[in-house]
């Protein structure tokens, strides 16, 4: 675990890179109000192979913030500036959640520099998602429940999160609340949510617009999703299947919001043909 | 039975699956998340859809059985080779059928038990031996006919064969929801599908009679097999006790031409049961 400096010294990123350094890459991103954390299982998964990266987003986990207010292209140019910074041209990429779609904005901004494309539970196709988002955009209560995060409300967050239970460790509460109390967590938070969408769900015109910017690709694209899911039904799987008809996909059972986490090591069987496809 | 079938992760067997709705079925349960066994009498059409959902659906698990379902023994065997290889089987899609034209004084005897065999003893065998990988939760499909509703003329063993099917298969609907089990009865008229090509003839209909008769019959099916396949499927997660498929928009006059003096009752049956393009559904 590092932070690196990128953009001059103006914003601290938090990296975790396993792997050898001259293997391709693989870039793992989380999702909304999430961390690196959430990826840390496909390391030692992959690593032995690929060089693989995960990232906490500008102004998510313990990174530093943008300065200006958090958008999907700004998020995008942050985590393109990051590699950047590591040396990085060319990269497999992996979102979860809202990394999706960040993924698929970075595929849109900068297509050369995707080899290929995973979205797992990703944001993006469809508007349906967890009560727990939509309310944060009713004014005044958003900053209220996300100031809220604490012992009693962490687990309850992660508990939607995954089928199984079990998975919900006090590790990963901890994490919850320490990323809940960095400064700009609600702020950052705030303004992706309501860029994304709203009370009634997600907003379809970005998502149209950045599904016609990605739609004319033919990178290899696997997409995944857990059929537990409660922040972002499974039903979405069949309108990213719409979106990207020459992608392959995986519905797991039993499992939610995160199948790297749930099925890590099927997760990480699925995957591997799909990146052995381009040597980057 | 009210919780929803959930298709992810779950074994699917599924009989005709090399055409017409089993070939959909099969890319819809695949794209559900389900492994799959998929059976059928012709390897050469299996095999590319198996190839084609492998393709697509890497992280399922595709096995291919080529059988005879005409052929007690090979039935049979094939319940006791995926009971052995399968233990525990989420979903059991009883979905070949083989039609026969000609009057009843036209087919043979044989050729009206083979359609018995294929249509009804097969699903019959398949469902009892695989009944022990069945269990709470797990689901199960007959894939009757609208002519399993009513029987006209010309279709004597086809709708023997089917109305067999619907009667085991709303027994078994009420047996098995004691064991949580759920049962779906479908009844497809007119689904665009390779039955009219592959139906057998009866041994003494006239030579001059068969392709008019097939073309009449191939007409008939205008409803898309796709369709079909995501109508069944929406009926399983639902546990629908009976779904009712078909077009009407060209079957009256194709049933009165084929059946000039029954047809009137059939096309009653026909627009009550199902009054528009969009398909009827009872419960």
């Amino acid at each position: 675990m590092k932070f690196i400096e990128v953009r001059g010294t103006r914003i601290r990123i938090r990296v975790h890179e396993s792997g050898s350094v001259s293997a391709p890459a693989v870039v793992l991103l989380h999702g909304i109000g999430r961390s690196l954390e959430d990826w840390s299982l496909q390391h030692s998964l992959l690593d032995d192979e690929y060089r693989v990266i995960s990232l906490d987003m500008p102004g998510f986990g313990l990174s530093q913030r943008l300065p200006a207010p958090t958008t999907l292209d700004g998020l995008a140019d942050g985590v393109w500036a990051a590699l950047s910074e590591l040396g990085l041209n060319a990269v497999h990429l992996m979102g979860n959640s809202l990394g999706g779609a960040v993924s698929m904005t970075m595929l849109a901004s900068q297509p050369d520099r995707v080899s290929t494309l995973t979205l797992v539970n990703s944001a993006g196709f469809g508007k349906e998602v967890t009560i727990a988002l939509r309310l944060l955009a009713v004014p005044g209560l958003g900053r209220r429940l996300l100031a809220r995060v604490d012992a009693r409300t962490a687990p309850r967050m992660e508990r939607q999160i995954f089928a199984d239970r079990a998975l919900v460790t006090p590790e990963r509460v901890e994490m919850a609340i320490r990323i809940a109390r960095q400064p700009d967590f609600a702020a950052v938070y705030l303004e992706i949510a309501k860029e994304l969408g709203g009370f009634r769900g997600i907003a379809a015109p970005w998502r149209s617009a950045l599904l016609q910017r990605v739609s004319g690709h033919t990178k290899p694209t696997m997409l995944v999703w857990g059929d537990r899911d409660v922040i972002l039904p499974s039903a979405h799987l069949a309108a990213a299947r719409v979106a990207f008809p020459h992608a392959q996909s995986h519905l797991f059972g039993g499992t939610g919001h995160m199948p790297q986490i749930e099925r890590a090591e099927e997760f990480a069987r699925l995957v591997r043909p799909v990146l052995a496809r381009v040597s980057v | 039975m009210s919780s929803p079938y959930r298709f992810a992760g779950q074994t699917a067997v599924l009989t005709g699956a090399a055409s017409g709705i089993g070939e959909h079925l099969a890319y819809g349960l695949a794209e559900r998340g389900s492994d799959l066994v998929l059976v059928d009498i012709d390897e050469a059409r299996l095999k590319p859809v198996a190839d084609r959902i492998r393709g697509s659906h890497p992280g399922i698990t595709v096995t291919t059985v080529i059988a005879d379902l005409a052929d007690r023994s090979a039935v049979e065997g094939l319940g006791a080779r995926i009971l052995a290889e399968h233990p525990a089987i989420g979903l059991l899609i009883n979905n070949a059928g083989i039609a026969l034209g000609g009057r009843f004084d036209q087919v043979s005897v044989e050729q009206f038990e083979t359609v018995m065999n294929v249509n009804f003893r097969a699903p019959m065998l398949l469902t009892h031996a695989l009944l022990p990988a069945l269990s709470s939760g797990s689901h199960l499909v007959n894939v009757s006919s609208l002519f399993g509703l009513i029987a006209p003329p010309g279709q004597s063993a086809y709708s023997a064969s089917k109305f067999a099917l619907r009667g085991l298969s709303e027994a078994l609907r009420a047996e098995l929801a004691e064991n949580g089990i759920g049962v779906t009865t479908v009844h497809p008229g007119g689904i665009r599908t390779r039955i009219a090509e592959s139906a057998l003839v009866g041994i003494s209909v006239p030579e001059s009679e068969i392709e008019p008769n097939r073309k009449l019959f191939a007409a008939l099916l205008s409803y898309p097999a796709d369709k079909a396949a995501a109508l069944i499927l929406r009926a399983v997660a639902k546990r629908q006790a009976r779904l009712l498929i078909s077009s009407s928009a060209k079957a009256p006059d194709i049933l009165a031409r084929l059946f000039p003096v029954g047809h009137a009752r059939i096309v009653r049956a026909l627009t009550t049961a199902s009054a528009s393009r969009s398909p009827a559904v009872t419960r």
